[in-house]
């Protein structure tokens, strides 16, 4: 049912985050898209990540109003999984997703993240 | 005196007719999976009917029976994570705000939702419906200080709404003004007169419009001053294709007639009168033309108030109808900030009418947004979301946050700027015109 797409994809790594797409899964059935992400909280106090919107296939799918991922100061590697309901063949990695990095207790905003995928081929001989 | 086969038969007539959303809704419009007798009790056929009207995914379609009154249970609740927290204390005394409620009928409020998913109407849990699910409710199990409690559920009388219209001033510089509906313009006219010294010397303003029932968008009108900086013009806040078609078909014509003739009646300025004559006029014009869009050649104007530097909008699931229209039209103000949750989402069909079966009624709309800017599936967004967790029973969080930007550059920074991060993927493929014979990295891949 369960189709796993086997991807690993370090998406930012700096002196506040790191996030990383671990697996990227798309349930048949359902058709929906699972992005399994790690984050590491380098901040000393925790953050909510609030994903605002996915765009896949052209397609913008509006996901603010979905609950924080709280993440603690000085986090451990906290893993999560986000769906996104697109089609069969929706090609994940031609895709853009925007998240808001909040304050974890004041919600006060920290900084907003496009992250843009894009596939680049390299041909092999 | 109608039957209630008669009126079923009417409601499914007018959903295929009347109803401005018949065509986009047709693919839900399934009677035949009802059966309704004249024999039926009163509850059964009226939770049939509910029923049948949820399948259109409107939250402006509604059917109810004035006679009897609504099962209520003494309390209200709201979801957070798999738990149901008691938000409101009405008269079951055994209960206190604050209480978390696990199970109900000795399911667990997850497997519950997965029973009531169709009356609970969303999938994301604060914006789920569980107040009318309450009614089904017999027995609970909660939680208070850690402790486990079960409770058997009785009756209560509903408790009459009172509409709220309150301007409080919280300090030298911010008034807070809760808006609970528009259903009327004279308090909310009455309110800017005589409050006007105050509202020209503010700096911020805190429009609560979390719980807003509607009524009519001119209503609000004279706040929209305090939350511009220059003169604005109704067509400059819509896109120029946001059109808005209305079912002119006989049967509507004459329920509309006679819903904004119910409005004449009330108290109103000038302007608004106006307005809502011309309205009519429309309808007598185009009596049984069926959907047309709607020429507006009328086009508000809307002259700056006041000092006001910095407006929030506190914005909640509970604000519907106008109540939504009041945010969407005003968060396109640059000072506008709007705080909270995402809004009901029933904007998409409007001018809600009532046809009258003596015991019943049956509210549908007879108006409709083109469908490219529908927002029913999830509302209308606010600038910021903060989610509601079991926190906002102990303190007014979304007020809080309000009040620290009044003071603060915060917001301005915070919606400054996006970092965008561009991330390549390395797919490898082969030049296949070069072999013909597949090597086994190929055959791995």
């Amino acid at each position: 049912m369960y189709d796993d797409v086997g991807v690993q994809l370090l998406l930012l790594d700096d002196e506040e985050l790191f996030v990383k797409i671990m697996g990227i899964s798309q349930n048949e059935i359902t058709t929906a898209m699972t992005f399994n992400f790690d984050v590491l909280n380098k901040l000393h106090h925790p953050i909510a990540l609030q994903f605002v919107e996915w765009t896949i296939e052209g397609n913008t799918f509006d996901i603010s109003h979905e609950p924080f991922i709280i993440v603690d100061a000085n986090s451990d590697v906290p893993r999560f999984g986000k769906k996104i309901k697109c089609s069969l063949d929706a090609k994940w990695n031609d895709s853009s997703f925007t998240v808001n990095v909040l304050h974890g207790i004041t919600f006060a905003p920290i900084r907003t993240l496009e992250f843009n995928i894009q596939t680049v081929y390299k041909l092999l001989f | 005196m109608y039957t209630k086969t008669e009126i079923f038969n009417d409601i499914v007539s007018i959903l295929k007719n009347d109803y401005a959303g018949f065509e986009e809704k047709r693919k839900y419009n399934y009677p035949q999976n009802y059966t309704v007798t004249d024999n039926m009790d009163d509850a059964t056929f009226t939770q049939t009917i509910q029923e049948y009207l949820s399948d259109f995914k409107d939250g402006h379609l509604s059917f109810r029976n004035k006679k009897r009154k609504t099962p209520f249970r003494g309390f209200r609740v709201r979801r957070y994570e798999d738990a149901l927290y008691v938000t409101e204390v009405l008269g079951e005394q055994r209960l206190q705000v604050g209480d978390k409620i696990t199970a109900m009928n000795g399911d667990s409020i997850k497997f519950a939702s997965y029973r009531y998913m169709k009356l609970l109407q969303d999938d994301v849990h604060e914006r789920q419906m569980w107040n009318s699910v309450l009614q089904f409710a017999d027995h609970i199990e909660y939680e208070r200080d850690g402790e486990s409690h079960e409770l058997d559920l009785t009756q209560y009388d509903a408790p009459a709404y009172t509409p709220e219209y309150i301007l409080n001033q919280l300090n030298e510089h911010t008034v807070y003004i809760k808006l609970t509906d528009f259903s009327h313009s004279e308090p909310i006219q009455r309110m800017v007169e005589e409050h006007e010294a105050i509202l020209n010397s503010m700096q911020n303003i805190i429009f609560d419009v979390r719980v807003n029932y509607g009524g009519n968008d001119m209503f609000y009108f004279p706040l929209v001053g305090y939350t511009i900086d220059e003169t604005v013009r109704a067509s400059q806040i819509v896109q120029p294709d946001e059109a808005m078609y209305t079912n002119y078909t006989a049967n509507n014509c004459d329920l509309w007639i006679e819903t904004l003739s119910d409005y004449l009646k009330q108290p109103l300025d000038a302007a608004t009168r106006i307005a809502l004559e011309k309205d009519i006029e429309k309808f007598k014009t185009n009596y049984g033309v069926g959907m047309k869009k709607v020429e507006d050649n009328e086009d508000f104007t809307f002259e700056p108030k006041g000092n006001v530097k910095k407006v929030f909008i506190l914005s909640d699931v509970t604000c519907g109808s106008s109540g939504e229209t009041f945010i969407k039209n005003l968060k396109h103000s640059p000072k506008v900030k709007v705080i909270g949750r995402h809004t009901r989402g029933i904007l998409d069909y409007f001018n809600v009418t009532t046809k009258d079966y003596g015991d019943y009624k049956f509210g549908y709309s007879v108006s409709k947004m083109y469908e490219k800017y529908h927002t029913n599936d999830t509302g209308t967004p606010p600038h910021l979301y903060i989610p509601w967790t079991p926190q906002h029973l102990v303190e007014d969080v979304d007020l809080n946050y309000a009040l620290r930007l009044c003071d603060s550059g915060l917001l301005e920074e915070s919606f400054s700027s996006t970092e965008t991060i561009d991330v390549q993927v390395e797919m490898k493929t082969f030049d296949m015109s070069k072999s013909d014979t597949w090597t086994d990295e190929q055959w791995a891949i």
